[in-house]
């Protein structure tokens, strides 16, 4: 029964689970380049996550050493304050990453949770909600965030809060599309039938069948995440000293652009080769949940 | 035609498109060989300008328009900081100890033909003096006799103060003390006159916030007129044709470009669009210095960067024990900042008041001693640093503040065992911080305002608004109260001496390094001198394409010069 | 239609009310003031000041003093920049930012669509797969990495345009171009996928097999319904082009509008940035109207106030 009903209707999926993500999961691994991407993805992140540890501490400052070339010793270089650029771009990427993945779980949690009561609402309810958020789709986010951030004495908490306060948008009008297609189908009406209350409806029924789409734009959100940190950290806005993020060392690096290009090179590869990872598996979990489109 | 034949014919002649705008594009005149040709400077100047209100401006990029722009009682000389030579003042004299006459130009006219008078001066410190018109820079005057009561509203009588005009060429100034360095100070654009009429047309006299200062607007009485303000975009002042020594200014016109971030400006200056830069980051130094040395020039600034210690602090209140603070001062490796940090050629501070190339000895003490900063740290009850709070730096928000903060968080935490954290704060809400004194240890710096050490001694006199400190001396009150009635120059510097060794065995703020004057000038630039207060009086330059004759232009003629 | 015009008019004026709220509550929670500064004057002195500008008035006030300003087109002074409006101001500003800002724009269509489209035409060939990947570097590469980038090429070693400042004809080149790669690379993808997914549709089969000839598929049929997707992306591209505009302003030193509000945040010059704030949503709010009235017209779904995702 459960393979008669998704071969006819693609966008719904048994509440048992495991079928049809085994089924995404599957188009995933033979997609030869977002596995590539996966495994490079992961590569980085256990770098970033356990490479410090085995490194030379990258705060340890030698001032008379100053920016050095890559060498047998620094293999990324220098910085202008004698610190290993390796150990400090590794650094730099766990708190990248962090940001990422925490502002993108706000940002998870407001717009799912917002989509989805918006869709099954429907009317009245949803008409507002989904005006309010037509409506701040268009604002240029970053003029507020420039004002938090110069009022609130700067922390990584606000950061994450700010960030994911902008980002969730996407993810709500996605979820409010899956949501208005599914509470019409028959197993909806038999848990209302039932008398099963509407978080139980929710949380139980229609959470597992929006995951797809879930899964694929919050891998594509984390780009857009750790960009928007990058820009902050950039005008000055971001990470405090001496912690450092991509953003920072990007900023630091384009300073000295001509004088000590590694320091540019370095983080900058990582932090777009992290965003190149990133968008190509959610482009191929996008193809993966989605076989109509192929690409 | 086979696809591939079509493709590679495209490709070629897309190459030669490209290649040909290459090169019609490289071959333009760069706005530097244009300007020179017309003889316009081209310059750098940081920030864009606040107001061109000589008595409501109080920063550096306002201070190189402004000396374009107006002049005052004195000129200042191309090459000596020490000289100064006639402005709108032909010459001038010390008629007793506290009094001085100033003879004025008969040909020192206004923009608009009206001729500079005595009454222009008076009215001008007027204004920056009455309270409610919140001037900053009022305190610059207080060397005037009665200055400081009628600043501070204890009269609200203008006579009661020492400026009059005794008629409409000759203006008497009384002061407080003998301040032999007057006449110099006169140099600063607080002392500038304005004229009367434009200001009262759009306002009162004290009015803020008025339009006068617009391009349409304003009258001054400088060696160039200001003739556009594009907004953040450039400023240009023009030669003056009502200037009374015009004859003898070797510009067409200056443009001022606000350009705020240092690697622009020097990539600018390589492009060839400036003349003359602002400044020099500092990683661009060594390059300069090997591979283009006649386009960089670097000198000493009056400037001193230094800590600040809060020593009333509640959370450090170590910092009240000067043995703690002396500790910090000796723990830092100032000569490694300099050669490694800051790498501009900025000198290690062994005192507080950078060596200004006159009489004053600055007392030699600081240095670098981490033994001894350990020694006393364990005196004052913290051995290794143990039971000391965690001590936090505050720096605003730069590049460069950060790397220095990292340095010393670096050098305290080896040196002396201490935990300290760094913390950076936008502009406003640091210099908020600190007029709240809510900070531990934060950042700061001085420039000079004049040439003469008490521009930066005076500032640490009990109840001065810029201490900041908590820390109060009455032998140091004593002694710089003495030093402004001694007329002797030699008796005073020695006064201020023994002032500045107690502010150096007490440190309640730390002098880390004197800052250095670094810009690229083009070859094109001629007359470009290095001045310590960084103050380049522009009717002195000329422009002109590098390599042709011309005779440069003489400072040196009329009037006597006074130092 | 009408209804719809009305009905997003008034939702206008409401984000606008609220931005502006929004933004005077938070600048002056901010510590500090305009009138802090490094050569502090007295308190009498400040406090003369801040009496002078109204801003001893109790923040009510101050509040609706400033909407009234507002409804009367006046935007308030600059407490910074002494003697000049905020109207004057942004007046000097906005057409710089805009100039740059439309020149990107005009570039990302320009290379974005067409790209997209080829792409999606000739499917996993060469063109497609270099043209995707080139769009992937473009999304990948911060504005901030590419404009410095763009400016030592272009600028310092060709020497085929200054490396920044806005005094020449020519200095809206760089910028623009920095700002125009980036959303070309988002407008190629999103094209490409729109005219992927009309181009599977039956009624675009029908029409090959009826013979016709595959320009005229493209262009007539495929064309109009794959733009749709671009279209709705126009929206959060221009407030993202506003706020690229602020990056790229200080990379390039351009005096706009983005770098003016910067520094009004940071300076506490409260009129200067609650003026640019506002002005900036009322620019986005019709700029957002304006597409919205264009997919009304294309795709009469959405006049029915069903939003597609």
């Amino acid at each position: 029964m459960a393979s008669a009903v998704t071969s006819s209707s693609p966008q719904l999926r048994s509440t048992r689970s495991g079928s049809p993500l085994q089924n995404a999961w599957r188009r995933l691994c033979s997609n030869k380049l977002a596995v590539f991407c996966m495994i490079l993805l992961s590569v980085i992140i256990l770098a970033c996550v356990f490479g410090p540890l085995v490194l030379s501490n990258p705060n340890a400052q030698d001032l008379e050493l100053g920016a050095t070339p890559p060498s047998a010793e620094h293999w990324f270089g220098t910085d202008t304050l004698g610190r290993d650029l390796l150990a400090r771009s590794l650094v730099g990427g766990r708190l990248s990453l962090l940001v990422g993945l925490v502002a993108t779980t706000v940002a998870l949690l407001i717009g799912v949770t917002y989509g989805m009561v918006a869709g099954y609402r429907g009317g009245r309810t949803d008409s507002v909600m989904m005006r309010i958020v037509d409506v701040l789709y268009g604002f240029p986010f970053l003029i507020f965030v420039i004002l938090l951030t110069t009022i609130f004495e700067r922390s990584i908490y606000l950061l994450f809060a700010a960030i994911g306060a902008i980002e969730w948008l996407t993810m709500s009008r996605i979820v409010r599309g899956q949501v208005l297609g599914l509470r019409e189908m028959e197993f909806v009406k038999a848990a209302q039938v039932l008398g099963q209350g509407t978080p139980q409806i929710l949380f139980q029924h229609l959470l597992p069948n929006v995951l797809g789409p879930v899964i694929v734009y919050t891998t594509l959100t984390v780009p857009g995440v750790m960009l928007l940190e990058a820009v902050l950290s950039f005008l000055g806005l971001g990470v405090q000293p001496p912690d450092a993020s991509w953003g920072v060392l990007i900023n630091e690096g384009a300073q000295s652009m001509e004088t000590y290009p590694w320091l540019l090179m370095f983080p900058a590869i990582m932090f777009s080769l992290t965003l190149f990872c990133l968008n190509l598996i959610g482009d191929g979990l996008r193809d993966a949940f989605d076989p109509r489109s192929e690409k | 035609m086979s696809p591939w034949l079509r493709r590679i014919l495209l490709f070629v002649l897309l190459g030669v498109l490209v290649i040909a705008f290459g090169n019609a594009r490289s071959k333009r005149a760069t706005r530097v060989a244009q300007a020179t040709e017309d003889g316009f400077l081209l310059v750098g100047n940081g920030t864009e300008p606040a107001t061109l209100d000589p008595q409501i401006a109080t920063g550096v990029p306002e201070h190189h328009i402004l000396s374009a722009i107006f002049e005052g009682l004195v000129g200042d000389h191309p090459s000596d900081d020490h000289q100064i030579l006639p402005g709108v003042a032909e010459r001038w004299e010390h008629v007793d100890a506290t009094t001085w006459t100033f003879y004025l130009n008969p040909e020192a006219r206004w923009t608009n033909g009206d001729s500079v008078q005595a009454s222009n001066f008076v009215y001008a410190y007027e204004r920056i003096l009455t309270p409610k018109f919140g001037a900053e820079y009022a305190k610059l005057l207080y060397q005037i006799d009665g200055a400081e009561a009628f600043n501070l509203g204890e009269t609200d009588d203008f006579s009661t103060v020492g400026v009059k005009a005794i008629d409409e060429r000759t203006l008497e100034i009384r002061l407080v003390g003998p301040a032999p360095y007057f006449p110099s100070m006169l140099k600063h654009y607080a002392f500038f006159p304005i004229h009367p009429p434009t200001i009262e047309k759009y306002g009162a006299m004290t009015d803020r916030f008025t339009a006068w200062t617009r391009v349409s607007n304003m009258v001054s009485n400088g060696p160039f007129t200001l003739t556009h303000w594009g907004f953040g975009h450039y400023i240009e002042a023009r030669r003056s044709e009502t200037y009374w020594n015009r004859a003898n200014v070797g510009l067409e016109g200056i443009r001022f470009f606000p350009i705020v971030s240092d690697t622009t400006e020097e990539r600018a200056f390589r492009d060839g669009q400036l003349h003359v830069t602002n400044t020099m980051p500092a990683d661009r130094v060594a390059y300069y210095r090997e591979n283009r040395p006649d386009e960089f020039r670097t000198g000493d600034g009056m400037v001193v960067y230094f800590y600040r210690c809060n020593t009333l602090s509640k959370e450090v209140p170590q910092l009240g024990d000067v043995r703690v603070r002396k500790a910090l001062a000796l723990a830092i490796d100032r000569q490694s900042i300099v050669d490694n940090v800051t790498k501009g050629g900025q000198r290690a501070a062994y005192g507080l008041v950078p060596p200004m190339g006159g009489d004053y000895v600055t007392p030699n003490v600081l240095r670098f001693d981490p033994e001894k900063a350990r020694a006393l740290l364990a005196e004052a009850g913290y051995p290794a640093g143990k039971g000391f709070p965690k001590l936090t730096i505050l720096f605003n928000t730069s590049e460069g503040h950060r790397l220095i903060a990292q340095a010393l968080q670096a050098m305290w935490s080896d040196h002396l065992g201490l935990e300290v954290e760094l913390l950076n704060q936008d502009w406003k809400v640091y210099l908020d911080s600190q007029e709240k004194g809510d900070f531990q240890v934060c950042r700061a710096g001085w420039s000079a305002d004049y040439i003469d050490p008490a521009t930066f001694l005076s500032m640490w006199m009990t109840g001065n608004g810029h201490n900041q400190t908590g820390w109060s001396s009455p032998e140091y009150d004593e002694l710089m109260n003495r030093s402004n009635r001694t007329a002797d120059p030699a008796l005073r510097n020695a006064i201020m001496n023994q002032a500045e060794t107690i502010f150096l065995d007490e440190v309640p703020a730390i002098p880390v390094y004197w800052y250095a004057i670094n810009r690229a000038v083009s070859p094109d630039v001629v007359g470009w001198h290095h001045k310590l207060l960084d103050s380049h009086p522009w009717q002195h330059l000329k422009v002109r394409k590098a390599g042709t004759q011309v005779e440069p232009v003489s400072a040196e003629e009329g009037a006597p010069v006074l130092p | 239609m009408i209804g719809f015009f009305v009905r997003r008019l008034i939702q206008a004026v409401v984000v606008i009310l609220a931005v502006f709220t929004v933004t005077f509550i938070m600048v002056r929670l901010a510590p500090g003031g305009p009138f802090s500064k490094e050569r502090t004057a007295p308190p009498e002195v400040v406090a003369a000041m801040e009496e002078y500008c109204g801003l001893s008035d109790p923040p009510v006030v101050q509040y609706f003093r400033s909407i009234g300003m507002m409804l009367r087109g006046d935007l308030g002074p600059s407490y910074i920049y002494e003697g000049r409006t905020v109207n004057e101001l942004i007046a000097t500003a906005f057409p710089l930012s805009l100039t740059v800002g439309f020149a990107a724009f005009v570039i990302a269509i320009l290379i974005g669509l067409p790209l997209g489209i080829l792409a999606a035409v000739r499917r996993n060939s060469l063109t497609d797969y270099l043209a995707m990947g080139g769009s992937m570097l473009g999304i990948c590469l911060p504005t901030f990495v590419l404009g410095p980038l763009l400016a030592l090429v272009f600028g310092v070693w060709l020497n085929w345009f200054n490396a920044s400042g806005w005094y020449d004809g020519s200095d809206w080149v760089l910028p623009a171009l920095t700002l125009g790669l980036f959303y070309a690379a988002y407008i190629a993808r999103l094209a490409r996928a729109g005219m992927l997914d009309v181009l599977s549709l039956d009624y675009i089969r029908t029409a090959r097999a009826k013979g016709l000839d595959e320009r005229s598929v493209i262009g007539k049929h495929a064309l109009k319904r794959a733009i749709l997707p671009v279209i709705s992306f126009l929206g959060p591209a221009f407030a993202g082009l506003i706020s690229g505009s602020i990056v790229i302003e200080r990379v390039f030193q351009i005096p706009g509008l983005g770098f003016h509000f910067v520094g009004a945040a940071q300076n506490r010059d409260y009129f200067l940035a609650q003026g640019t704030v506002v002005f900036y949503a009322v620019l986005i709010v019709a700029l957002n109207l304006l597409v919205d009235l264009v997919q009304a017209a294309l795709d009469p779904k959405t006049r029915e106030g069903k939003s597609d995702d």
